[in-house]
């Protein structure tokens, strides 16, 4: 299974996880009243929490939980760039996603494979659209994310992560960046799927190659218009269809964005409360 | 992709030009550079395409190996693309430089050929469950003049039509193990569907 880490103690070379075993029961993804397994309607997004300043070592920090996904996320900067070769004269931002090996159903390998180094490139072309770059010359911002545990919606949860912790850090933005996710299915668009129904749409699409498909987006709501910042698609979706998705995007974001800006202020105000009982 | 630093002046003339609808070289905002299509050109692979849009050079090979499936996908063969970005491309490549660059084009092509659609793996399978064919696309980007995305799709899509596999009849069984035979006649080949 790819190349052996040499520095940890493994499994055994040909062990395979006992899941593909089972034979995989596909659960309807809508019932008969119109609601999903979990009781959500189509397009209704998970409950969602979030906090920042978990993390007191960093710059910026936050926690995001969407449902049952959980993503953690660092931000320290903006630094001085080490080697004087990097110099630029508009910021360089690193950043890495890492799964713990315990966040899927089959253990993920603590080195990093070809999905998190896959996102860690999508979000940070994510981030360099939404931080002022040309204010930080010859630095560089460090974004560190690890995802706790995944049930779907990764992309975009931490794209909303990565945005709060950003706007903690103090870092100049031109906005909060919030993610969304969406899924086709039998042509019925289904917002933030679970990594149940993903895994499903995976194997259909893989299998039967009828019309369907997942899309990530991350959206700037407020101060840029709704610009898009990332748009990430897989699948088959016809054109109409990928617009009819994007309003319900928009729309997802502006409901979140409004939550971001509530745990910014909150955090904030306590900490200003903080300042003054201590003073 | 040489960093030309351009004057302010040079930049002025760029924008109002693609705002009145012109662009530097006089095409029209939706137009395509001259495009040349060459394939099978290198005989040791099963298929070979070399694209070139005017500055834009990309070589792409498909090898063909038989290898046991994937646990979850017996009956499917699997398609893995390489992409190498060669320093002759651009001098930011050399070395580790272009990796960014190669895996987001190898993670592009990965997705747009996972579907069914593009094209069907159930045909590479040999053995359901014991042996699959295997294509490996290989990506050389040789010079690199913009629009790479656009060049290597349209390369990998003609080096897979040019691909030519030798049919692989199966002789007798041996103990619980197949044998194959490998036909040696360079016509008696299996070609892919890419439409």
């Amino acid at each position: 299974m790819g190349s052996r880490d040499s520095r940890r103690i493994l499994g055994p070379e040909k062990s395979i996880p006992y899941s593909l075993l089972q034979t995989q029961e596909m659960k309807h993804f809508l019932a008969e009243d119109g609601l999903r397994w979990d009781g959500r309607s189509a397009v209704d997004p998970r409950k969602l929490f979030m906090s920042v300043g978990v993390i007191s070592q960093a710059k910026g920090s936050s926690y995001l939980e969407v449902g049952n996904t959980k993503v953690c996320c660092g931000v320290y900067g903006p630094m001085d760039v080490q080697r004087g070769s990097d110099f630029n004269m508009s910021c360089k931002v690193l950043c890495e996603v890492k799964m713990a090996p315990f966040s899927c159903s089959v253990r993920k390998s603590p080195q990093p494979d070809k999905q998190q180094r896959e996102m860690s490139r999508q979000l940070k072309d994510a981030l360099e659209t939404v931080i002022v770059l040309d204010k930080f010359p010859k630095s560089q911002i460090d974004v560190y994310l690890t995802v706790i545990e995944d049930d779907g919606g990764l992309l975009a949860a931490c794209i909303t992560a990565a945005g709060l912790a950003i706007c903690h850090a103090n870092i100049d933005v031109y906005d909060l960046v919030i993610g969304a996710s969406l899924l086709w299915h039998d042509g019925i668009l289904y917002a933030d799927p679970t990594h149940h129904e993903e895994e499903c749409e995976g194997h259909k699409i893989r299998n039967s190659g009828s019309e369907g498909g997942q899309l990530t987006v991350g959206i700037m709501p407020k101060y840029a218009n709704g610009q898009v910042s990332l748009l990430v698609q897989g699948g088959q979706i016809s054109a109409d269809n990928l617009c009819e998705g994007l309003e319900v995007a928009v729309e997802i974001c502006q409901r979140i964005y409004t939550l971001s800006r509530k745990t910014l202020i909150d955090y904030v105000e306590q900490s200003l409360e903080a300042n003054s009982d201590s003073s | 992709m040489v960093d030309v630093n351009l004057s302010d002046a040079e930049k002025r003339y760029i924008v109002d030009g693609v705002k009145l609808g012109t662009r530097v070289d006089g095409r029209d905002h939706l137009d395509y550079r001259q495009l040349e299509i060459e394939t099978g050109l290198v005989s040791t692979a099963n298929g070979s395409a070399r694209i070139r849009l005017d500055r834009t050079d990309v070589l792409i090979t498909v090898k063909m190996e038989m290898e046991p499936p994937l646990l979850d996908q017996p009956k499917n063969g699997q398609l893995h693309f390489f992409v190498n970005c060669s320093a002759n491309a651009a001098p930011e490549f050399e070395g580790r430089g272009g990796e960014d660059l190669a895996t987001s084009l190898s993670s592009m092509l990965e997705r747009v050929y996972s579907s069914p659609h593009t094209l069907n793996t159930a045909k590479l399978c040999v053995v359901p469950g014991k042996h699959v064919k295997v294509l490996y696309v290989d990506i050389e980007i040789l010079e690199c003049g913009g629009n790479l995305f656009d060049a290597v799709s349209l390369g990998v899509k003609a080096a897979l039509w040019a691909t030519k596999m030798p049919r692989i009849y199966i002789t007798g069984e041996d103990g619980g193990e197949l044998e194959f035979s490998v036909s040696d006649n360079p016509c008696d080949v299996d070609r892919l569907d890419v439409s």
